[in-house]
C-alpha cells in the first residue's frame, strides 16, 4: 500500500559493547558479562526510519536509548551490525566521509546544549558554523541563513550577536534546533530535547520541532524518556530495555494498548 | 460488496500489574460494513464498542481476526498490516473522531483544523457550521469547555474527507441544537458517500441518518 521507499536510516542487528569483551559476553544473556565485566549497550537492534516519518525511542535511563543515537549520529561504531544512511552502508566510517555526512545528512540536537554548542561563540557563529563546514563562502549568505533560521525558530533578533553562555537553557536548546536545521538534513536526531527545560518552554520548543518536521518533511529519531514528548511528535515508537527493543508500534498503540509488561508499567507509571 | 468486513476478532487485555488477569472484550466479532452506509453500535458501558473501533483504527491491537478494508484497487488487513502502511491508511482512508481532544500546546481551533489541509477560511466555516463561537476560533482548545473540545474534534475529523469515518461518542457532550447541528453534518457528509462506524449513547433520530443499528452482546453482534 505504502510505495516503496528508500529509507533515511536503517539499522540491522545494532550491538554495541562496551569493555574489552571476551569469548563468553558474545554468546551469554547478561546485559553485564559475569567474566570480563563488559557491558552491552545495546543488542541486535533493528529499525527504520522513513523519509518524513517520526520514530521515538523510549526507555528509562540506560535502557540502551542514547547508544542507539550515538550510532545513528556515527559518534560510536558498533561492535556488530550495521548502519545505513540514504541508502549506503556507513557502518564504522571516519574522516572526511563521516564529517560530510554530519554537515549534509545529519542534524543533532543534544540533550545538554553544551554538547551541541561551542558556548563562547555567538549564536549567529554557532548556527553558521554548518554552512561553513558544507562549503558556503558568502558572508552575507550565511548571514541571511542565520537571520532565516533563527527566526524559525522564534529566537529574538538582536540575540544573534550574543554570546550563547548569556542564554537562558531553553534559548540555548533553540540555537541548537537552528543549528541542527542549518543545513537541512534529511535526518533529525533529537536526544532528550526537552528535559531540563520547564514546562512551558518544553510546550514551545516541541511545538516548533513538530511545525518544523512538518513543513520540511524531514525525518526525524526522538529520544525520550519522557512519554509526553513522543506521543507529541512521534509517528512510531520503539520501547527499550535493557538495550533491546521489547516493543514497537504506532505511538498511540503502543500507549493506549502496550502489549509487554514493561511499557504497561512504564505507561502507567507516566504522570498523564 | 463491503467496503470493510470484520471476521473472527478477539481482543483481550493482559494486566499485568494485576498478575496477568485477562479481560476478554471482544470474542469472534464479525461485522461488515456496506460502501457509504451509517451505523451505530450499541450496547450497555463496557460492552467493548469503542475497543471495537479502536481495533478497526489500530489503536489497540486484536489478538487475532481480520479487519479488512478494501477500497477501489486495494485491500488492507488492518489488523495485521505493516505499522507504516497503517499510518498511510489513517491519513488517506481512514478518520476517527472521539470524545476526547488530544490538544496540541500553543495551537488554535482554527490552526488544528486548518492543520487537516484546509484554508483557514475553509476551517473557519466548518467549525461555526457545527456551533462554535466565533470568538474562540483563533483560542487554543486546551483553555475549552468539553463541548467546544468536541466541535473541534468532530471539525478535525471532518475536514479531511476520507472514505471510512469512526466515530465514538462525538455527540455526548454537546447541547440539542449543537448536537444536531453534527449530526446533519454527518448526514452532508453520509450523502457524499462516506462509510460510517458510529458509537451513540441515544441513538440519533435524524431522518436519513443511520441505515443499520448493530448490538454488542458477549464481545460479538448480537444475531
Amino acid at each position: 500500500m505504502t510505495p516503496a521507499e528508500t529509507p533515511v536510516l536503517e539499522m540491522h542487528g545494532l550491538t554495541v559493547r562496551y569493555g574489552p569483551g571476551c569469548a563468553t559476553c558474545g554468546r551469554s544473556g547478561w546485559v553485564r558479562c559475569p567474566i570480563c565485566g563488559t557491558v552491552r549497550g545495546c543488542s541486535s537492534v533493528d529499525l527504520e526510519v522513513y523519509p518524513g516519518e517520526v520514530l521515538g525511542i523510549v526507555g528509562e535511563s540506560g535502557s540502551g536509548k542514547s547508544t542507539v543515537l550515538a550510532c545513528a549520529n556515527l559518534d560510536l561504531a558498533p561492535s556488530s551490525g550495521c548502519v545505513v544512511l540514504a541508502g549506503a552502508d556507513v557502518t564504522g566510517v571516519g574522516g572526511s566521509r563521516r564529517r560530510r555526512l554530519r554537515t549534509e545528512v545529519l542534524g543533532i540536537v543534544y540533550q545538554t546544549p553544551q554538547q551541541g554548542l561551542e558556548l563562547d561563540l555567538t549564536a549567529g557563529g554557532n548556527i553558521a558554523s554548518r554552512p561553513l563546514a558544507a562549503g558556503w563562502r558568502s558572508y552575507a549568505k550565511v548571514r541571511e541563513r542565520a537571520f532565516e533560521l533563527q527566526s524559525a525558530v522564534e529566537l529574538p533578533e538582536d540575540r544573534l550577536d550574543v554570546c550563547v553562555r548569556d542564554f537562558s537553557g531553553g534559548m540555548r536548546q533553540r540555537v541548537q534546533l537552528a543549528k541542527a536545521l542549518a543545513n537541512s538534513p534529511q535526518l533529525l536526531l533529537l536526544d532528550e530535547p526537552t528535559s531540563g527545560l520547564d514546562v512551558s518552554v518544553q510546550a514551545r520548543i516541541l511545538d516548533l520541532v513538530r511545525r518544523l518536521q512538518r513543513e520540511l518533511r524531514m525525518a526525524m529519531m526522538v529520544v525520550s524518556h519522557d512519554l509526553g514528548v513522543i506521543r507529541m511528535l512521534a509517528d512510531r515508537v520503539l520501547v527499550m530495555h535493557q538495550g533491546r527493543v521489547i516493543e514497537h508500534g504506532l505511538t498511540d498503540q503502543v500507549l493506549q494498548d502496550p502489549q509487554q509488561p514493561y511499557t504497561q508499567m512504564l505507561v502507567s507509571a507516566q504522570l498523564l | 460488496m463491503s467496503e470493510l468486513c470484520i471476521r473472527e476478532l478477539y481482543k483481550s487485555f493482559a494486566q499485568y500489574q494485576r498478575g496477568g488477569q485477562r479481560l476478554d472484550v471482544l470474542r469472534g466479532l464479525d461485522l461488515d460494513l456496506a460502501p457509504g452506509s451509517f451505523t451505530v453500535v450499541n450496547g450497555p458501558s463496557g460492552s467493548g464498542k469503542s475497543s471495537l473501533l479502536r481495533c478497526i483504527y489500530r489503536t489497540y491491537l486484536p489478538d487475532s481476526g481480520s479487519v479488512t478494508l478494501r477500497l477501489a484497487d486495494q485491500s488492507l488487513d488492518l489488523a495485521a498490516a505493516p505499522e507504516r502502511d497503517v499510518l498511510a491508511a489513517r491519513r488517506d482512508c481512514i478518520g476517527m473522531a472521539t470524545q476526547f481532544l488530544q490538544a496540541v500546546p500553543r495551537l488554535s481551533a482554527l490552526e488544528l483544523v486548518a492543520g487537516e489541509g484546509l484554508s483557514e477560511d475553509e476551517a473557519a466555516v466548518l467549525l461555526l457550521s457545527l456551533g462554535l463561537d466565533p470568538s474562540l476560533l483563533s483560542l487554543p482548545p486546551a483553555t475549552f469547555s468539553g463541548g467546544e473540545r468536541q466541535m473541534v474534534n468532530l471539525a478535525i475529523a471532518l475536514a479531511r474527507p476520507r472514505p471510512l469515518l469512526l466515530l465514538d461518542e462525538v455527540t455526548a457532550s454537546l447541547d440539542a441544537k449543537r448536537a444536531g447541528l453534527a449530526l446533519q453534518a454527518l448526514r452532508a457528509l453520509k450523502r457524499g458517500g462516506t462509510t460510517m462506524l458510529a458509537v451513540f449513547h441515544t441513538i440519533p433520530r435524524l431522518p436519513g441518518l443511520v441505515d443499520r443499528v448493530v448490538e454488542l452482546r458477549d464481545g460479538r453482534v448480537a444475531a
